[in-house]
């Protein structure tokens, strides 16, 4: 039996059950970012809005998961203390779309995907795969056993991201 | 190419290099009235054309740049790195917009050199843009043998 | 497997980038080396073991076009694989490289994951 584990808009969950399935829905310039220790079955996802939270000092003590500059930092402390280690972490990203609601706007999108490489960089993090930028929404299943993330993008079939650990997704 | 072609392909190679290594991009034209840098860089190309490349920036946006591409703090850019990264960036913007001009040709490029202040470029006739960034303004300019 | 990497570029902060991006890599171990012209690369070469060099082509003193030549006509070289970084994309260019021995090409402005999966195309190893 599969445990979905819903992440939420501006949220992020770290699991360490085999058998969850970490899940967030319909990301547009959103940005998710999971990441995932083979060894030790602990992924994290996290679903963030906005690249930058100094505009917004009192929203990101609130709600930190909202900015890549807080919600970053968060995730990979969250994945360590459930047993994760730095080298064996695959990294992930997907979304970052140009919403049609923001033309005339600059892309956030395209800005949160920046401000998401900035911080991995700067932390000597390499990504191991990514699908973002484009204008469709996406939707995220990742596997806390395997490690496999499969997208699906409005009206179209799903694909995916990061192959499972051979050997360890039960359900293919 | 004519100065309008030119112009975009300004455009295009800032936004290439700068959303590849620096994580920032031009977010429009500057204002007319954007202070001018006075950190300046410049290299010349020979090839098919032949001509210089160079930009311009303040020490301050050239400083969170240079932060941006090593992966650093701020406070830990040096000038000689901050300069250094400027080049490299001259360097890169110089090489994406050649190959935006003349695919098929093959360009030998000088290694770019930091401007003495004042230095006067102007008995050249070039195409200069002046890009608004997160960062602060960066321009960049162009001067080809056959530049209009 | 540690393997030795020579990063030949006159521009220290983009060896500095490349060797970051290198040690960010951890599933293999790289090991290193910097040389800022392709006389100290090929110096460097003959000296101690060099399981691959990336090199950038606009150098003084010898420029990496010169480099590929010279280890391509020096028998105890020619085996290292060498894959070529730099701002010069046309494709006259890439194709005059690949056509002396360069067994690589990855463009700047580029990704850290860019220069990892060319190096491991070209030292044949996966993640």
């Amino acid at each position: 039996m599969t445990n979905p584990i819903v992440v939420g808009i501006g949220d992020c969950k770290i699991s360490r059950d085999p058998d969850s399935v970490l899940v967030t829905y319909a990301l547009g310039s959103c940005i998710a970012i999971m990441i995932h220790d083979p060894l030790v079955q602990v992924g994290g996802l996290l679903h963030l809005m906005l690249p930058d939270s100094g505009t917004n000092r009192d929203k990101a003590q609130e709600k930190p998961f909202m900015f890549a500059d807080t919600g970053i930092p968060l995730l990979f402390q969250g994945a360590y203390a459930k047993g994760a280690n730095r080298s064996r972490l695959a990294v992930s990203i997907a979304g970052g779309a140009q919403m049609m609601d923001e033309a005339g706007v600059f892309n956030i999108g395209k800005r949160n995907y920046l401000a998401v490489r900035k911080i991995l960089w700067k932390a000597g993090v390499l990504v191991q795969a990514e699908d973002v930028g484009g204008v469709n929404s996406r939707t995220v299943h990742f596997d806390i056993a395997s490690g496999k993330v499969s997208l699906r993008g409005a009206g179209t079939p799903s694909h995916e991201l990061v192959a499972a650990k051979a050997g360890a997704d039960r359900r293919n | 190419m004519n100065a309008s072609e030119l112009s975009n392909v300004l455009l295009l190679s800032a936004s290439e290099v700068l959303e590849g290594m620096f994580y920032t991009s031009p977010l429009g034209d500057a204002p007319e009235d954007a202070p001018a840098g006075d950190i300046s860089v410049a290299l010349s190309f020979q090839g098919q054309p032949p001509g210089t490349f160079g930009l311009c920036t303040s020490p301050e946006t050239g400083r969170k740049l240079a932060a941006s591409f090593l992966g650093l703090d701020e406070e830990s850019v040096t000038d000689e790195k901050n300069e250094e990264v400027l080049c490299e960036l001259a360097n890169m913007l110089c090489g994406s917009a050649l190959s935006r001009i003349e695919s098929n040709s093959i360009f030998a490029l000088s290694q770019p050199k930091k401007e003495p202040a004042g230095s006067d470029r102007a008995a050249q006739p070039s195409v200069s843009r002046t890009f608004e960034l997160e960062e602060g303004f960066l321009t960049t300019w162009i001067a080809t043998e056959n530049t209009p | 497997m540690t393997f030795n990497i020579l990063i030949v570029d006159d521009s220290p902060v983009m060896r500095s980038i490349v060797r970051r991006m290198l040690e960010s890599v951890h599933a293999h171990g790289f090991n290193c080396q910097e040389a800022e012209n392709g006389q100290a690369a090929l110096d460097f070469a003959r000296s101690a073991r060099v399981d691959l060099i990336l090199t950038d082509i606009n150098m003084p003193v010898m420029d990496g076009e010169e480099l590929l030549r010279n280890l391509e006509t020096d028998e105890s070289l020619q085996a290292i694989p060498v894959i070529v970084v730099s701002t010069d994309k046309t494709e006259g260019r890439v194709q005059q490289m690949m056509k002396i021995g360069a067994r690589g090409y990855v463009r700047k402005p580029f990704m850290p994951e860019t220069l990892r999966n060319e190096i491991q195309r070209v030292l044949g190893v996966m993640r």
